[in-house]
């Protein structure tokens, strides 16, 4: 049985104007005709009205952790984190993220692969979730695993070894390779920071820093690219930007220090930077309130705005960017980071929607072929917004119902503007 | 915490073998424990009063052996996968609690899963029982065909038997689970199933149970033949469950050991029903739901003074100790002998000191509220109005 979507105005992602007046006609939760209701009239098949405000594709978050818990007791555990617990917060931010509209996520660095557990319950049970793009373990160099309780993370040393972890990374259920590109290889990094906020702008980084080289990072993407998969890479400093461009890899996670001759290197290669603002937005915001040294919140506070004037830069440069929130803290919510793109970055409404749908699934590969835009061919995640987006970016927040596969599967309480709770960590 | 004071239709009693109703009086509670009987009347004005007058309340109930590391789905399925595992324990955990289980003693699970879930628990995460972990059971070597592998250990010898219960105790073991024999097959008689089994000697359960004893814990076996049983009951394990294979010639040696029993009745009604369903070999099921302890042995063992424990042992998202209840009272047991099997026996079987299955002063206020006089009639159990785990109403 079809079911015929019908809605006033629909925004398909790619980034063309609005649709008035347009229908969608989904089949198997993919969608298999659009266009104006007019051409549907007489259709046999089931309607689902959505006419009563703005549909837009499902959104995407590419970046999440769903089954972090940011508790330093936990994180610590002498012997290891608790696995039950992590998958119970997983549940549980699967759920709320769904609610949020994300109906696609890219969860980029798991304990134990447990993002692959996740995905198992989540898709064997049949549950209230966004689908899951996972990464399981991340890949770093020898050394690149900063605590003996950094269970998240694998060490290798050479192409061989990278190579290696790759295919097995690919066996083991993971859809792409998470590199923990370049780490800071000092004991207190809240001292660290502290050194660096001394320090005039354009001294040198005092921190001392390993790196994957550009031939381990290449290995594991010609592995990865051969079979349809990507390769994400967490990276912070210039010099890793540029190291992990120059290795092939998909998209730039956090990318905090950019120059313009990164952007070169990100048009060149045509990666997408996934910029994770909201994590800094967070702790700038709410840092008096969390559980952390109050250095972190000022170097992110000092460091943001030459952070969104580089993103800006790569924006109007042509850089795709693609919304990701590593929301690890409690309270964190997916809306921030698209509104972000168009308060604090500048970017207009429409490009951050495409950020928000289209980019994501882009830089995804064979993983984000089905999602992003509303299109022929393509699952019909769809979310009914109240009021129009490209109006005021905030109306992201007012979400009357969210379309998995054709099928309402979330209908969120209304908000205050806030939102719902945030991140279950 | 501030104390509080519950307010119940009667408070049932079953210490020292008798049946006593507190009425008229609250229990009065401080940080999840319990303080004592109070006179309504002499209760200081800053103590909260939990109006629980139309229930009638008995200790919460004590699960001495369940398996919290594969649990089947009410559809028969088995998890297949880690995630799975503990996507299904987390719905069992919140069933064994409303169920009016408090305390559920593990049989063991897959890479620590049950220490993982009594951790998550405690610091309501999720809502379940307290869990008590026993991590790896241990099975003799070369028991690899065994069909439960959820995380066994397999140990030969009393040197890697010492081995292995350090190192669990040193993970987080609160107890040591031993399969005493495990099947080389199941065989369709399950006579036969019995007979042929890789059996722990005496030496090497002496040392398990030596070394837990040191660390403060109980031995809990599983043992099918007689033979097994002979040999746990010598090493002084603290409870035996399933035990097909017990004879009158045991209970006298399970007496003197302190060994209790947990007769598993509910197991084969279970396995009956959903074990094929599960994918368990017909083999396992023929000789689970087949061969189990005759009414009057379990009466014979009871008037023997052996104690008598509640244990479901089933893997099923569909069952609680409850139902190990009622198949015991059908089988002949007092509905106050059940509750006291269910409550203070599987209590201290748990560990050497005793923290629950009691109404007594510094216990855990675990407690279990029903709409009928349980002494009257098990029914009541299917009536909970009310389950309390440390104080916490759940």
């Amino acid at each position: 049985m079809q079911t015929l979507i019908k809605t006033s105005k629909l925004i398909d992602g790619s980034g063309d104007a609005a649709r008035l007046g347009w229908s969608v006609v989904v089949e198997d939760g993919r969608v298999v005709e659009i266009g104006p209701t007019a051409q549907f009239e007489g259709i046999e098949a089931e309607v689902l009205d959505l006419t009563d405000g703005v549909v837009v594709p499902g959104f995407l978050d590419v970046h999440t952790h769903f089954c972090y818990i940011n508790e330093a007791g936990f994180q610590q555990s002498a012997l290891q984190p608790n696995k039950v617990a992590m998958l119970n917060a997983g549940l549980g931010n699967a759920a709320e993220w769904l609610h949020q509209g994300v109906t696609t996520t890219r969860l980029v660095g798991t304990p134990f692969d447990l993002d692959i557990e996740l995905r198992h319950v989540i898709e064997g049970r049949a549950l209230s979730a966004p689908r899951m793009v996972c990464a399981g373990r991340m890949m770093t160099m020898v050394g690149g695993r900063r605590t003996p309780w950094d269970f998240m993370k694998e060490e290798v040393n050479g192409v061989d070894e990278a190579r290696r972890f790759a295919r097995t990374h690919f066996q083991r259920g993971a859809d792409l390779v998470k590199l923990y590109c370049t780490t800071l290889l000092e004991a207190n990094v809240a001292d660290y920071l502290t050194r660096v906020l001394a320090m005039p702008d354009d001294a040198p980084d005092p921190g001392r820093w390993s790196s994957l080289t550009v031939g381990e990072i290449a290995a594991v993407c010609e592995e990865a690219h051969k079979i349809g998969r990507t390769v994400a890479a967490h990276v912070a400093p210039t010099f890793g930007i540029k190291i992990a461009l120059r290795g092939g890899v998909d998209t730039i996670e956090h990318g905090t220090e950019l120059d313009d001759e990164c952007i070169s290197l990100f048009l060149e290669t045509g990666a997408t930077l996934v910029p994770t603002l909201s994590v800094a937005y967070f702790q700038i915001a709410h840092g008096d309130h969390l559980d952390m040294p109050a250095v972190f919140t000022e170097f992110s506070r000092k460091r943001w705005d030459r952070q969104v004037e580089m993103l800006r830069r790569a924006f109007e440069a042509g850089v795709q960017i693609a919304t990701g929130t590593d929301a690890i803290i409690d309270g964190m919510q997916f809306y921030d980071e698209v509104e972000l793109l168009v308060t604090a970055v500048g970017l207009d409404p429409m490009s951050a929607l495409v950020a928000a749908t289209r980019n994501g699934a882009k830089a995804m590969g064979i993983a984000g072929e089905k999602v992003g835009t509303i299109e022929k061919g393509k699952y019909a995640d769809l979310v009914l917004l109240a009021a129009d987006p490209l109006e005021d970016i905030h109306n992201i927040r007012k979400i009357s119902a969210v379309v998995k596969s054709g099928r309402i599967v979330a209908r969120p309480p209304e908000t205050d503007g806030m939102g719902q709770k945030g991140h279950h960590g | 915490m501030a104390k509080s004071a519950i307010l119940a239709a009667g408070f049932v009693d079953l210490s020292d073998g008798g049946i006593e109703y507190h009425t008229g009086e609250c229990l009065v509670i401080e940080d999840g424990r319990m303080v004592g009987f109070e006179a309504v009347g002499s209760l200081p004005a800053e103590v909260t009063v939990i109006d629980r007058s139309a229930d009638y309340c008995i200790p919460g109930l004590v699960d001495a052996g369940l398996l919290a590391g594969l649990i089947v789905s009410e559809d028969g399925k088995r998890p297949n996968r880690y995630g799975e595992s503990v996507w299904l324990a987390k719905q069992a955990a919140e069933l064994w609690v409303r169920g009016g289980t408090t305390s559920a003693a593990s049989m063991g699970a897959y890479d620590r899963m049950d220490l993982d879930l009594r951790a998550s628990i405690g610091e309501g995460r999720i809502n379940g029982p307290r869990v008590y972990p026993a991590l790896s059971p241990l099975v003799p070597a070369g028991a690899t065909n065994f069909h439960l592998l959820y995380g066994v250990r397999e140990v030969h010898g009393a040197d890697e038997a010492r081995r292995a219960v350090r190192e669990l105790i040193k993970q987080g073991a609160e107890r040591i689970v031993v399969y005493a024999d495990v099947p080389l097959e199941f065989h369709p008689d399950p006579a036969e199933t019995s007979r042929h089994r890789l059996t722990f000697s005496v030496d090497e359960l002496s040392e398990i149970t030596a070394q837990a004893k040191q660390a403060g814990c109980f031995v809990h076996a599983q043992a099918i033949s007689a033979a097994a049983i002979e040999n746990c009951i010598q090493a002084g394990v603290r409870s035996i469950g399933c035990a097909f294979g017990l004879s009158e010639a045991h209970l006298a040696g399970m007496v003197a050991a302190g060994t209790a029993l947990a007769p598993n009745l509910a197991l084969g009604a279970t396995i009956s029903e959903m074990g094929a369903a599960a994918g368990f070999s017909a083999g396992a099921i023929n000789m689970v739901s087949k061969q189990r302890i005759s009414p009057s042995l379990l009466m014979k063992a009871q008037a023997a003074g052996v104690e008598i424990i509640c244990a479901t042992n089933t893997a099923f998202l569909a069952g609680d100790v409850r139902r190990e209840c009622y198949e015991l009272h059908k089988a002949g047991m007092s509905t106050s002998d059940v509750l006291r099997a269910a409550t203070q026996n599987g209590a201290k079987a748990l560990k050497p000191y005793v923290e629950s299955g009691f109404f007594r002063s510094h216990y855990y206020a675990d407690l279990l509220f029903v709409k009928q006089n349980p002494i009257e009639g098990l029914q009541s159990l299917s009536e909970i109005s009310g389950v309390m785990l440390e104080g916490t109403l759940c």
